[in-house]
Formats: C-alpha cells, structure tokens, sequence
C-alpha cells in the first residue's frame, strides 16, 4: 500500500517538473523571440501609422497638405 | 495527540512567521490601506513573536525551527536583487548558509517538508496578491516565473510536502488562513 502512494507522488514529481522545466524554457525563449519580432516590427508598424494619419507619429510633422501642395 | 501538537506548532509557527512578514512588509500594507496587527502594535509587536515562538519550541522544537527556516528561506530566496543584508552576505548566499545549516542540524525529510509546503503557500499568497492588490512586492514570483509557472511550481511544491507527510500538509493548508484572518481583521 505504501509502494502504490510512493509511486505516484514520485510520477507525479517527475511529470510535474518536467512540465515546469518546458514552461520556463518556452517562457525564456518566446520572450527572446518576441523582443527581436518587436524590434523588427515596430519601425514597420510606425510607418504604416504615420502614413495612414497623414503625419509622423514620433514628431507630429505632417507630411503632406490637405491641398495636395505637399 | 500527535495532531494536535503538530496542529499547535504550525499555528503559533505560523503566526510567527506571519507576524515577521507583516513587519517587514509594513510599507505596502499601509499602501494598500490593510489593517494589521503589526500596524496597530508596531514596537511591541517583538516580544509577543518571541514568546509565541518560545511556547511552539516547547511542543516541538524541530519542527518549529524547520518551518521558521524554510520561510525564511524562501522570502530571502525572493529578495534578488543582489543587495547585501545586515549580516554582510548576498541574499543567496544567506539563503545557500541557512540551507546547509538546515540540512546539518535539522531531520531532512522535516526540512524538506518545511520549503516545500512554504513555498507552496508563498506561491499561492503571490497568485492572490497579484490579483486582489493594487500595489504589489515587485519580487513577487508570477514576476520572475509567469502565471503558469507559478501553478506548476505550486503544484510541485504541494506534491512533495502531500507526500512526505500529508497529515502536516493538510494542517498547514487550513491553519493559514485563520492566520492570516486572525492578524488582518
């Protein structure tokens, strides 16, 4: 009865760390990953932004006149 | 009897504990506008911790300073930033120092006992925390080991404690919230 309750505390031990084990090196990776997919996104996604506002998101200059005179 | 002793131990070892906490933690209580104890008594808070612990040695004095170890232990591991303690070492080293006299001077499985069931409960105060409090500790555990890390941690942690000794875990698990209810009310 004993060996019963000693085996699954010790599977239980083991499937559980190793569960933890793949969620902190999935966590570590997917934030290495999504910093670099940030960096590299972000000048892309300022620029759609400032050209569908007409103006430039970091500085506020607008870049063209509503009258077409640029 | 047995019970009842270990249940005596781990109430008073736990208001022990509680009550260091609260005193350490007095800033963010007052930021949260929580009521506890430690805010009402400030100074005199000492010697009632001391006295309670002297009555918990008295039942038994092993697990008593397990338990107290072990969430020392465990709320030194959470202070990472590298700053040096009164005592002139890092916060890991302290707690590498306070593991290895646990292990040399105290029952190993007890011990063992004592850092897993703490860290269970310091997981799930860090879970509770973070959703109830506007202001939390910034070395709050989902900080460092995200949401789901924490659950499996906890879970890890209540397995090894259910397994050495289930009796004691189950004490534990219901003598923290009447703590906890006894010293916020």
């Amino acid at each position: 009865m004993m060996g019963v309750n000693y085996m699954i505390y010790r599977i239980l031990i083991i499937v559980l760390s190793s569960m933890l084990f793949g969620y902190l090196l999935g966590r570590k990776l997917g934030r290495e990953e999504g910093l670099k997919e940030g960096i590299l996104f972000t000048p892309i996604i300022l620029r759609k932004r400032s050209l569908e506002e007409g103006k430039c998101t970091s500085c506020g200059r607008e870049y063209f006149d509503l009258d077409g005179q640029s | 009897m047995e019970g009842l002793n270990d249940f005596s131990v781990i109430f008073l070892t736990g208001l022990v504990i509680k009550l260091m906490d609260d005193y350490l933690d007095q800033e963010i209580d007052r930021l949260n506008g929580r009521k506890t104890l430690v805010l009402r008594l400030e100074r005199g808070i000492l010697p009632y911790v001391l006295i309670l612990m002297t009555f918990s040695s008295l039942i038994d004095p092993y697990l008593t300073v397990s338990l107290f170890w072990a969430s020392y232990i465990i709320g030194m591991g959470m202070d990472m930033d590298g700053n040096k303690l009164p005592t002139g070492l890092k916060a890991y080293q302290e707690v590498i120092v306070m593991l290895g006299l646990g292990f040399i001077a105290l029952d190993k499985e007890e011990f063992i006992f004592s850092l897993a069931i703490m860290l269970f409960i310091q997981l799930l105060d860090d879970y509770i925390d973070y959703y109830l409090e506007e202001f939390i500790n910034r070395d709050n555990f989902i900080n460092y080991l995200g949401k789901g890390g924490t659950v499996l941690l906890s879970f890890l942690s209540l397995v090894i404690s259910l397994g050495i000794s289930w009796e004691r875990s189950v004490i534990v698990i219901f003598a923290t919230p009447i703590v906890v209810w006894l010293l916020h009310r």
